[in-house]
């Protein structure tokens, strides 16, 4: 660190803390971001319960009953199902939204990887649509998803498997 | 008056006491009020002094004493601070300005060849960059107290986890140019089950960190003038 930079360094912290302009804190590395979202991946459904009830506004017991219904114990066992709960989808896609606006619960380019990443799901491999997004839109995005550098390779790879079909 | 440059020695603890017991004679409450001024005020100002009217760190030390002891116990300074605490590190700043360059005539006047050699520099460098040299310095102290004061807390009511995200993500990586530790490292560290955990724990460290540096900043310019207190460090931590 340079002798001014030292000198400055508090301010520098006040200004990653207290500026309402910014998250407020040491932005995501593109390694932090490929970290969160495979721990994202692989985190356990039961425990995000009351969030995506929250989220979704549905009763806690209901989402319990979706989850369990779709099998899955994780997000990443829900977003790689051969057949997926559409119910339980839209649960996961509500949850992703919400960060996308204000980081409440993923960072933001996290969220909007799995924001798109349910709903092209849901539009290959189930028959009830989770969004109002038009195909062509969701693979555009999607595409542009593709394009992040700290994107997992399972991510990417299960990402391009659903936009070729 | 100053005999020249000394082996340079930090403030001696007798003579930060006897400080205080000179002050203690007229009012007990007025006596806590200037050593908390003090304490709080002096790196800034010895910051000021070496870096900005380029003083040795003793010489810097000789003339903040004097300081000390001529206008902040004797005179009307701290009477002005209370009528507008807010602005009070302006006014000291100046007045401290306003005596060193009076204090290096009087040496010079004195023609102290050991003075002389003292002064590496006396050349004003110019209002704005000498206040900033002084209150980014004082800033320091005031984030200082506001981190070890969130420390303690933090150990205290057993959220170890609160203090040590902050310190690993933010605190460290921003007061000692040190890399952040990486989100797969902070999983395994505290524990953490979900994502969500860590954007919480992240969230709960920047409340805990903004109360204990309003509750500092409080403590040096008092309660009525915190909000503008704040406001004016915000622009100075994002200019």
């Amino acid at each position: 660190m340079k002798p001014r930079d030292q000198e400055r360094r508090s301010t520098k912290l006040l200004g990653a803390l207290l500026d309402p302009t910014q998250n407020g804190f040491h932005p995501w590395s593109a390694a932090d971001l490929t970290g969160i979202l495979r721990h994202f991946l692989s985190a356990p459904l039961g425990p995000e319960t009351d969030r995506l009830a929250e989220l979704s506004c549905m009763q806690a017991d209901q989402v319990c009953a979706i989850i369990k219904q779709s099998g899955a114990t994780t997000f990443q066992g829900l977003l790689g199902a051969g057949t997926p709960s559409s119910e339980a989808l839209h649960l996961t896609k509500n949850y992703a939204k919400a960060s996308i606006g204000s980081e409440a619960d993923l960072p933001r380019d996290v969220a909007r990887v799995v924001y798109l990443w349910t709903i092209l799901k849901a539009q290959v491999d189930t028959d009830a649509p989770i969004s109002s997004l038009s195909r062509q839109d969701v693979i555009l995005e999607a595409r542009r998803c593709l394009t992040s550098q700290w994107l997992p390779r399972e991510a990417v790879e299960a990402l391009r498997s659903l936009l070729e079909r | 008056m100053h005999q020249g440059p000394k082996k340079h020695t930090p403030f001696p603890d007798t003579r930060w006491s006897l400080v205080g017991r000179s002050a203690a004679a007229d009012d007990e409450v007025r006596r806590e009020a200037i050593a908390d001024l003090v304490d709080a005020y002096l790196p800034g100002l010895r910051a000021f002094l070496i870096k900005s009217r380029r003083l040795q760190a003793d010489l810097a030390d000789d003339v903040l004493q004097d300081f000390v002891a001529d206008r902040i116990l004797t005179s009307q300074l701290t009477r002005h601070a209370d009528a507008s605490r807010g602005k009070f590190r302006s006014l000291i700043v100046k007045a401290l300005n306003n005596f060193t360059s009076t204090k290096l005539a009087q040496w010079r006047t004195a023609n102290s060849r050991a003075a002389e050699a003292a002064l590496v520099a006396v050349e004003f460098m110019g209002e704005e960059s000498s206040v900033d040299h002084f209150e980014t310095e004082w800033l320091n102290c005031i984030v200082q107290r506001a981190l070890e004061s969130m420390r303690h807390d933090c150990r205290e009511r057993g959220r170890d986890d609160i203090w040590d995200i902050l310190e690993l993500r933010v605190a460290a990586p921003n007061l000692e140019g040190a890399e952040p530790v990486e989100y797969d490292e902070l999983v395994r560290r505290l524990k953490l089950d979900t994502p969500r955990q860590a954007i919480n724990l992240l969230g709960a460290a920047k409340k805990a960190f903004t109360r204990h540096f309003r509750k500092a900043v409080a403590e040096q310019v008092g309660d009525e003038n915190v909000d503008a207190e704040l406001a004016d460090l915000m622009r100075m931590a994002t200019r």
